[in-house]
């Protein structure tokens, strides 16, 4: 009998809980609709109650304003970590200055590409799309080109572009613009680097410059137990992959697509190039010898590579070609057991021809899109970024409102702790906010990366740091972009992977030169030749 | 078991002799009906109705046009699959892999469950059960980085055991040959304490009277597992094989396209990672579907064989 | 089973042999778990250079200080309990409704009904599609959209299914000739013999609601409403200080400044603690001889 009571009272629990459920459900439901339109009904009105203090407050001063009517218009992005939830006082001023009020849509990074296909999907487009494939938007016919707009609304925005910047600002498909940038003015991003202290080890005095010299070096490596682990055979010369040794060899790709212009400016893929086939003769004969990792070809590339920090910081790999910021990372990790440890960072590796060079940081981003639902306020959007991109609108988004996020030192910005400490602090505040199109200055990225303090007071792991961002800045050379033609969209997914398994298999000896531009030849009727014809077309549209 | 699905399904097909008795039966049978409509509403309106969708296939969709304005291309999508060069390679590929699993996989967690099943009822048990279900809550892509790193020649914990036993070390992940045997080997260990879990909740399904009959015929441990525990569990495992048959061309895509690397591509490619390379990255949403169509209507067709094979031999079915 | 009878010593060999495996399995299962909780808790240089293998070394805390003050995390955990424990009640009557007929019934459209349900293991309508659906019902940023997404699946109920028909029909029968109705019987006769594979479909609901992370995106836009795992899968993403996208991470600039692995384990091991929580409240019921004990008491 009691079972049967029990039974009854779960019965009541579980219905009850339904109700509950239901009740709960048809509330979330009303709020819906609203909802749709923005992410919080009662944070919506937080703003608007907001909006009108300020109005009040600024009562005297509206002429100054940009737009005389507050202007509103909704913006989808993706961001990670730490968010604002309404918004951040850097953007709360730029609104304020501007008489703006921008309905922030900001979802997780993840998945954020399905996100935005779902909401271009449904009847509710924001006016404007960062962050998303521009070349798939272009395709569904969601964005409008901004080019006339640009010239006539947005003079400071395009003041900010430089000639190198338009093949990326440039859509491959029609060579127009479709996307406000976020421009980011620091060309060091990557360096070679190598083990001072297995230099000393080995009894070398000079950091190597040229190929015979590197040769030696890593040979010496190789064959001394540089690591001195007791273990000989466990050191790799030169970890990694193989892209970052392309540029010694006059061939300057930034990316394993390996795109790039010949001689005479035209766009191809490096394959095409005299230089490639040197380039692996000396690949083939390095990875015979054991100085190239032996797991080239799975240690991910130089721009995406937890996996080769792990070779590093594991004491193994003598010289590296990534990140510089590796230089610090590595030298802090070994130092605590080694205090002689330093990975510091060189001039790029000279070729057999005496070729150099190294890939700068690209300076645009094609950030923010409008679309067709937002072409109507397409020419506000475009006045209120030529703001952004004003000088009042640079310093703002890069160094904050005086006082509060940097104090004036010799007449120069100085971004203030803590947003200076690290660049999720700096972001938090809306400093370096990526999401968003702006132009975030050089000296402002460099006090964050370096904390705020200046180079002399540095700890030896930081100064590494900082010398391995300058020290190939004479070899700096801007990549070439990969142009996103109809035929790359629709074939480099069988047609790459392809050739990039030939390419491993014949630095490794598995096949010869000879076999690889066999095989390689074969892939031209099935598309490859698509993609070199169209990207050529598209790029003499696009460079110009 | 006293009555099986089959001799069910022979009770439906009575011959109807007229309106009258339909009615009636209708009438009869009205809770049933009453009890499968929130049911059928649900699968209607969250299930069927999305899969209006589906003609997509057919289309050049483009998500902002809709069917009226993206253009109808027929099978174009079907075609540009079963005529891609590699479509033989893909599809055997995925079948070998599919049947490897069957072969290994498939029976790991039943022999993990019957041997769990024989350890004295304690702790131990318990806590080997619920040990065993940790593995299947890592994300793929812990798993493969774990995969990586314990396989690789320079940091990789087998490795420096083959080489301290004096054995040449081995790329696992740089030859082609071992793509397979890691696949299914991590893939065990993955999944087999979760997956027994279905078959450990069959065998507490067994009459205790049973065991204790064969007991006192004299039945030695291994006589009850083959006459008592396997029969027990027999309509689960073969329910359990038939679903499993209706899955042979598809492989989940994550691992794969994790472990994929430039010398495996030969074996490692597969449908789904297929799909996503041709389509998915560009959102190419038609082609996508009508992979997804082809992989749907062979798999039924598997799934409707293996099930009247079942049905004819061991009188279990799905339906 | 063992206590029944005298073993032999082929059965004590196999006893010896059965535990000895069991307890290698284990090790193999619980090592690399045991990894993921020490790395959380180690500092960052005995990790970065490969030293944790089953303790933690130089240990610390931090990254679970990181984790539990995301402002975030908290509601989030309250909001995947109320989805994972609405979404299994809920799950589990629906999943109960719907096998029901297709083990007992031999009612007219029997068939139809049963191929209705199986279709939907093959065919489905995908992503955008379920969206819009979700969107006409006014079901986006609510609950119910991750439930509704995940209320009875055809493989749940293919299994509850294949359970209940080794329910002798004759139970049911008999129930009918005393004049109960379906209902009675599912919910008097056929759900308390069925508590072993009622606790199996329980658990799977509840675990896919608690790794269920791309509904949760998708159907969800206020940060106030996110699950757990979406919430666990930023706090990841900003500790590695990358994003998939190479372009923007070139741009954040952060290359890869400290990449804090332990944060990351830090998250799988707090992901892991509801299966070690409930797990042992659901192995009760798989004790042997649960099912036709019950029906004869």
């Amino acid at each position: 009998m009691t079972k049967m009571k029990a039974k009854r009272i779960i019965g009541l629990i579980l219905a009850i809980m339904m109700l509950a459920t239901i009740f709960v459900g048809c509330k979330g439901k009303d709020a819906d609709t609203e909802i749709d339109q923005k992410p919080d009904v009662s944070d919506a009105k937080d703003k608007e109650d907001d909006n009108k203090e300020k109005e009040d407050d600024d009562d005297g001063e509206e002429g100054d304003t940009l737009f005389k009517e507050t202007f509103k218009f909704s913006y989808m992005g993706s961001i990670w970590g730490v968010h604002p939830d309404g918004g951040t006082p850097i953007f709360d001023e730029l609104m304020k200055r501007t008489n703006t009020e921008i309905d922030f849509r900001w979802y997780p990074t993840d998945q954020y590409q399905d996100k935005v296909t779902v909401t271009l999907a449904s009847d509710d487009i924001p006016d404007m799309i960062a962050n998303a494939s521009i070349p798939t938007l272009i395709d569904e016919g969601a964005i409008i080109p901004l080019d006339d707009l640009l010239e006539e609304h947005g003079p400071n925005i395009l003041a900010n572009l430089q000639e190198d910047d338009y093949p990326y600002m440039r859509a491959a498909i029609d060579g127009n613009i479709y996307a406000v940038p976020f421009i980011l003015d620091f060309p060091p991003a990557y360096a070679m680097q190598i083990r001072k202290d297995w230099l000393d080890n080995v009894g070398i005095s000079e950091v190597p410059e040229t190929w015979d010299e590197w040769k030696a070096a890593w040979k010496a490596f190789k064959e001394q137990d540089a690591n001195g682990d007791g273990d000989p055979t466990n050191e790799i010369p030169y970890a990694g992959d193989i892209y970052g040794l392309l540029p010694a060899f006059g061939i300057n790709v930034s990316n394993k697509i390996g795109f790039t212009t010949d001689a005479d400016g035209n766009y191809t893929i490096m394959y095409e190039l005299p230089e490639f086939r040197t380039f692996l003769e000396e690949m083939r004969e390095l990875y015979k010898e054991g100085i190239l990792d032996k797991e080239f070809a799975t240690r991910g590339t130089y721009i995406d590579n937890p996996e080769l920090e792990k070779v590093c910081d594991a004491n193994l790999a003598g010289s590296v070609m990534t990140w510089a910021a590796n230089t610090r990372r590595t030298t802090e990790v070994l130092q605590e057991l080694d205090e002689n440890a330093a990975m510091i960072g060189v001039k790029p590796v000279q070729g057999p021809d005496g070729k150099q060079g190294i890939p700068s940081r690209v300076r645009v981003t094609p950030t923010a899109a409008i679309t067709v639902a937002g072409e109507d306020k397409a020419e506000d959007i475009i006045k209120f970024f030529n703001y952004v991109f004003s000088e009042e609108g640079i310093k703002l988004m890069s160094y904050g409102i005086e006082g509060e996020h940097h104090e004036m030192v010799d007449s120069e910005p100085m971004l203030k702790s803590p947003y200076v400490d690290s660049f999720e602090n700096a972001r938090e505040a809306g400093l370096n906010f990526t999401p968003f199109p702006h132009l975030f200055a050089e000296e402002a990225f460099l006090q964050i990366m370096m904390g705020g303090q200046k180079y002399d007071e540095l700890p030896d792991a930081m100064k590494y740091f900082h010398d391995a961002l300058y020290v190939g800045e004479d070899y700096f050379f801007t990549p070439t972009p990969t142009l996103n033609t109809e035929a790359y969209t629709e074939k480099q997914g069988e047609i790459l992977p392809k050739i990039e398994s030939l390419l491993a298999q014949c630095v490794t000896g598995e096949i010869s030169i000879d076999d690889f531009y066999a095989e390689y030849e074969k892939l031209k009727p099935v598309g490859l030749q698509d993609i070199l014809d169209q990207g050529a077309e598209a790029w003499s549209k696009i460079s110009k | 078991m006293e009555v099986t699905g089959v001799e069910r399904q022979k009770k439906i097909s009575q011959p109807k002799v007229n309106h009258k008795k339909v009615r009636a039966k209708i009438w009869a049978d009205r809770y049933m009906y009453l009890m499968i409509l929130p049911v059928v509403i649900y699968f209607v309106l969250f299930h069927y109705w999305p899969m209006l969708w589906l003609r997509i296939a057919f289309y050049d969709y483009k998500i902002l046009k809709g069917f009226e304005g993206s253009k109808f291309v027929g099978l174009k999508h079907f075609k540009s699959f079963i005529q891609s060069p590699d479509f033989l390679n893909i599809i055997w590929n995925t079948l070998y892999l599919n049947l490897l699993s069957l072969a290994f996989a498939f029976p790991a967690p039943i022999v993990f469950a019957l041997l769990l099943n024989e350890l004295a009822a304690g702790k131990f048990k318990k806590t080997v059960q619920t040990i065993s279900y940790l593995p299947h809550f890592l994300s793929m892509v812990v798993v493969v980085s774990m995969i990586k790193n314990i396989l690789s020649p320079s940091i990789g914990i087998v490795n420096s055991i083959m080489k301290n036993m004096g054995m040449e070390e081995i790329y696992f992940l740089g030859e082609a040959k071992y793509f397979r045997p890691i696949m299914i080997i991590s893939g065990i260990w993955q999944e087999m304490g979760w997956g027994s879990i279905i078959y450990l909740s069959a065998l507490s399904g067994i009459d205790p009277e049973l065991y204790e009959a064969a007991v006192m015929d004299g039945a030695g441990r291994f006589k009850q597992v083959i006459y008592i525990t396997l029969p027990g569990i027999a309509q689960t495992i073969i329910v359990m094989l038939i679903l499993r048959i209706g899955t042979l061309l598809s492989v989940g895509f994550e691992k794969v396209y994790l472990m994929q690397n430039a010398y495996n591509l030969s074996v490692s490619e597969v449908i789904s990672t297929y799909v996503y390379k041709r389509g998915m990255i560009n959102n190419n949403y038609s082609l996508a579907t009508a992979v997804g169509m082809f992989n749907g209507i062979i798999s039924l067709i598997l799934v409707s064989l293996a099930n009247s094979l079942s049905r004819k031999y061991t009188e279990i079915s799905l339906i | 089973m063992s206590v029944l009878g005298k073993k032999s010593t082929g059965e004590k060999i196999f006893d010896v042999f059965n535990i000895v495996l069991m307890c290698l399995l284990t090790m193999a299962f619980l090592y690399p778990v045991l990894n993921v909780l020490a790395i959380s808790l180690s500092a960052s240089s005995p990790v970065l250079r490969g030293e944790v293998t089953f303790f933690p070394r130089r240990p610390t805390v931090k990254a679970y200080e990181n984790i539990f003050t995301n402002k975030y995390i908290w509601r989030s955990y309250g909001n995947t309990i109320f989805v994972a424990i609405v979404g299994c009640v809920l799950g589990l009557i629906m999943s109960s409704l719907a096998a029901y007929p297709m083990a007992f019934g031999d009612f007219y459209g029997k068939q139809v009904y049963s191929f209705m349900i199986l279709f939907t293991m093959w065919f489905s309508g995908g992503l955008i599609p379920t969206y819009l659906v979700m969107r006409k019902l006014k079901l986006l940023n609510t609950y119910w959209a991750l439930i509704f997404n995940f209320l009875a699946p055809a493989y749940y109920i293919i299994i509850l299914r294949s359970f209940f028909v080794g329910i002798p029909i004759s139970l049911i029968e008999s129930a009918k000739l005393d004049g109960a109705n379906d209902f009675v019987c599912l919910t008097r006769i056929v759900l308390p013999v069925s508590k072993p594979v009622l606790a199996t479909v329980a658990l799977w609901f509840i675990v896919g609601h608690w790794n269920s992370f791309l509904p949760a995106i998708m159907y969800l836009n206020d940060r106030n409403k996110y699950t757990l795992q979406v919430v666990l899968h930023d706090i990841v993403l900003q500790a590695s200080g990358k994003l998939y996208d190479i372009d923007a991470a070139v741009h954040a600039g952060e290359g890869s400044m400290v990449i804090p692995q332990q944060i990351q384990n830090a998250v799988i091991f707090v992901s892991l603690i509801p299966m070690l929580i409930i797990y042992p409240f659901l192995q009760q019921y798989f004790v042997k001889g649960v099912m036709i004990g019950s029906v004869k008491g």
